[in-house]
């Protein structure tokens, strides 16, 4: 197990740059401003959605469907996330 | 709002019926544009709205009977994001900017559509007529993905078509189905309900009337991965952004020098053509030097804007510069600037023409303005020949402190934009910077016809400025530099005379009397043209910069274009306008004289000048074209204060310096 699965299971609100990529993600968009949410909202990253990330780091790619958005570190850094499935077990299946 | 500065309504007198207008609507990236010139081919007008530095393409299409008349919108996510794009897709659909429009195509990726259909549910509650077009038919069918458009349409309330605005396929149908639309009547997903509860409708939508969606393939995420990763990557990035940048200007310089050649001597052939013809007098200078120098000036930069544009559309078109922007965003955000402001950027090192009408790669308003705004601080092309004379002068003999000069001069004028731009975010454009959130849009082999299409839009902006703005202003200046008309002096009456009596006997020496006795008379002509009195009245102003009264007269004068203060500068000095060689303009400079007899060009002087150049605004192109992208007058006054403002400081600042030093020296 790793410790990203740790994270997992204990629910914490991590930064959307603090998760490992390959996992997918529960997204918490409350902490950003009404602006910067209605923006990610519009763009298909709702408060609650699932996504898939593909690449930590600047910028974080995400991939939700078949659309990617690359987000900047600092707009990453104020997203929230919470792991639903982690890169290892998404591989195992 | 007032109205648009198109002429699209200008025969309003016939009582003709307005054909009826459709406005295309959907994300970015779904082929809007694409569409759009599918159905209107190149008739399109470019309507700049005051106060908006975003176009609206306008265009007729002539495959329906009746016309349709299409309006081409900006893409955007929603409808009610605070966003000049949203703002600007509002104030169309509620008819704020010209009229209401009489129907909406909401323009769908159909490879995926979910976010598109919000955008759609968001349109027809507007209860106007409305139509969705699945774009991108053909790629869809490509990766075996069905739709069933009635299925569809039934649930959405409002005809469906399926087309692809490449290949052409279902254009019939849509221009059929506009002309019919009417508005929508549908149980739409309520508008109070949760974004998560529309989402479910939309997704029931989709799997309702979609099919094989699952057979994306995933073997193209993981290459999609792999080039996302690489391509934003700290390192491997930068590395294949310089490389591309590189590869682009290498071209654009390479292919751009033909042509510009070319007009050169077309031109030069039609002044001849048009001296012949035209007799002597006002009307010849006005024509000749004027209008005809005046547009050449100008239209010697088409090739580079064509090129630049088409490559740039290319590039574009690929994907990568979402990618490029997020690798350039590490550096540009320190100075408040989105990553898409570095081609701008970058281009204005060529012209800042070209620069500055890149700058539509910004999509940000207060991010575009501040670019806009900054980007003729990069040392252009324009400079060059006033660097190599003035680090001439400065460095004389020593190459090395020559080539550190001019890597100086391309640094500070990269820094004065650089620091300027943060300036700007900081006090006049105190937007916060648009959060840098993008979308990777997949990437896509360019479509050359599109790419030619942008080029020619983008030239054909470009030429119209240039017939008109630019040829105005040319014409004035030309104006205060050959008038009034001055008498000829003695002295050059006096070496005529002699040039013709000695004419028969040494043909050679009576050419080099009239060449003086021209010399003379421009002298004499520039001092006494309004241009030449501004200069008397101006000297006090550039005296703290070390000017004397002909220095003064070769700044004003080179305010017209930079490269004119070179030969206007030979000219001053009394040696004709045809001084071609650089080693003897350095000479002729180099061995000016104040009225005082001491040298004009000493240490302080010259690198007085030098920072000037590198930082005044000196082109009065570039300040029509600033005036055409930002839609107002105010922003290109600024840039002009704020630029020559600095310069003259910094000019100043440099010559007390120089003089304290080897003062106490
Ligand atoms: N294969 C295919 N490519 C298309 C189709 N329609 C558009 N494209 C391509 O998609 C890209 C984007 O097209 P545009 O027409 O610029 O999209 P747009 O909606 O105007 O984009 P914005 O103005 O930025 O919102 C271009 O590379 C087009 O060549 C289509 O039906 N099939
Ligand atoms: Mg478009």
């Amino acid at each position: 197990m790793t410790t990203a699965t740790t994270t997992a299971t204990d629910q914490v609100r991590t930064p959307l740059t603090l998760c490992p990529s390959g996992c997918r993600v529960t997204i918490h968009t409350d902490e950003l401003d009404a602006g910067d949410r209605s923006m990610l909202e519009a763009m298909g990253v709702d408060h609650g959605c699932e996504v898939e990330i593909c690449k930590v780091g600047s910028p974080c790619i995400l991939r939700t469907g078949s659309t990617r958005l690359g987000v900047g570190r600092e707009v990453a850094a104020r997203i929230k996330a919470t792991l639903t499935v982690s890169a290892s077990s998404q591989m195992l299946s | 709002m007032s109205e648009p500065d198109h002429d699209q309504h200008a025969s309003e007198g016939t009582p003709t019926p307005r054909p009826r207008q459709v406005a295309l609507l959907g994300n970015p990236n779904t082929g809007k544009t694409t569409l759009f010139n599918r159905l209107c081919g190149l008739r399109a007008q470019t309507a700049n709205y005051p106060g908006s530095t975003a176009e609206i393409r306008i265009g007729r299409c002539g495959r329906s009977t009746p016309p349709l008349e299409i309006v081409d919108l900006p893409g955007i996510y929603g409808m009610d994001l605070d966003l000049p794009e949203s703002r600007m897709c509002r104030d169309c659909l509620d008819g704020r900017l010209d009229q209401t429009p009489d129907a909406i195509l909401v323009v769908i990726d159909a490879t995926a559509p979910a976010r598109g259909l919000a955008l759609a549910i968001a349109a027809i509650g507007r209860r106007l007529p409305t139509v969705i077009a699945l774009n991108f038919a053909d790629v869809a069918a490509r990766r075996g993905i069905s739709f069933d458009e009635a299925k569809l349409a039934e649930k959405m309330g409002v005809p469906v078509v399926a087309v692809s605005g490449r290949t052409g396929r279902g254009i019939d149908d849509l221009v059929n189905t506009l002309r019919d639309a009417t508005p929508g009547r549908a149980a739409l997903p309520r508008p109070d309900l949760s974004n998560a509860e529309r989402r479910a409708w939309i997704d029931e939508a989709i799997a309702e009337s979609m099919g094989g969606r699952d057979a994306v393939g995933s073997s193209r995420d993981t290459i999609y991965d792999r080039l996302d990763k690489a391509f934003t990557h700290p390192i491997i990035g930068l590395a294949v952004f310089v490389a591309v940048m590189g590869g682009l200007f290498w071209t654009i310089f390479s292919l751009a020098g033909i042509p510009m050649d070319l007009i050169d001597v077309l031109f030069e052939k039609f002044g001849g053509l048009a001296a012949a013809v035209i007799p002597e007098g006002a009307i010849r200078d006005l024509a000749v030097d004027g209008i005809i120098g005046g547009i050449a000036g100008t239209v010697v930069f088409l090739p580079q804007i064509l090129i630049l544009f088409f490559l740039l559309a290319l590039l574009e078109d690929t994907g990568y510069l979402a990618r490029a922007a997020f690798v350039m965003d590490r550096v540009m955000c320190r100075f408040g600037l989105p990553g898409q402001a570095f081609v701008p950027m970058l281009s204005s090192h060529a012209c800042a023409l070209p620069g500055i009408m890149s700058a539509r790669l910004v999509p940000d308003r207060d991010d575009r303005l501040a670019t806009i705004l900054v980007a003729p601080f990069m040392s252009c092309t324009a400079r060059l020949p006033v660097y190599v004379l003035l680090i001439g002068l400065l460095f004389d003999g020593s190459p090395w402190l020559a080539g550190f000069a001019f890597a100086g001069c391309y640094l500070l004028g990269a820094a004065a934009a650089l620091l300027s731009a943060l300036l700007a975010r900081r006090t006049i454009l105190p937007g916060r910077s648009r959060p840098m959130v993008l979308e990777l849009p997949e990437y896509r082999r360019p479509s050359i016809i599109a790419a030619l299409l942008v080029s020619w839009d983008r030239g054909l902006v470009f030429i119209k400025n240039a017939g008109t703005v630019i040829l105005g202003i040319v014409i004035v200046m030309w104006w205060l530099s050959a008038y009034p008309k001055a008498d000829t002096p003695d002295a050059a009456i006096a070496l005529r005379t002699q040039a013709v009596e000695v004419v028969d006997v040494a043909p050679a020496d009576a050419e080099e009397l009239e060449a003086q006795a021209d010399r003379i008379e421009l002298e004499a002509q520039q001092a006494g043209s309004f241009a030449g009195r501004i200069g008397d009245f101006a000297q006090p102003l550039f005296a703290p910069l070390g000017a004397d009264r002909t220095l003064t007269v070769g700044i004003l004068t080179s305010f017209l274009a930079r490269e004119v203060f070179v030969s206007s500068l030979a000219v001053l000095q009394g040696g004709g306008d045809d001084v071609d060689d650089e080693e003897s303009v350095l000479q002729l400079v180099r061995d000016a004289r104040r009225p005082d007899g001491s040298v004009l060009f000493n240490t302080a002087t010259a690198a007085s000048m030098l920072v000037f150049f590198v930082l005044a605004m000196q082109c009065l192109p570039t300040l029509a074209v600033t005036r055409r992208e930002t839609g107002s007058w105010k922003w290109p006054a600024l840039q002009f204060a704020w630029m020559t403002g600095l310069a003259w400081i910094a000019a100043a600042a440099v010559f007390a310096t120089v003089n304290a030093m080897s003062g106490s020296a």
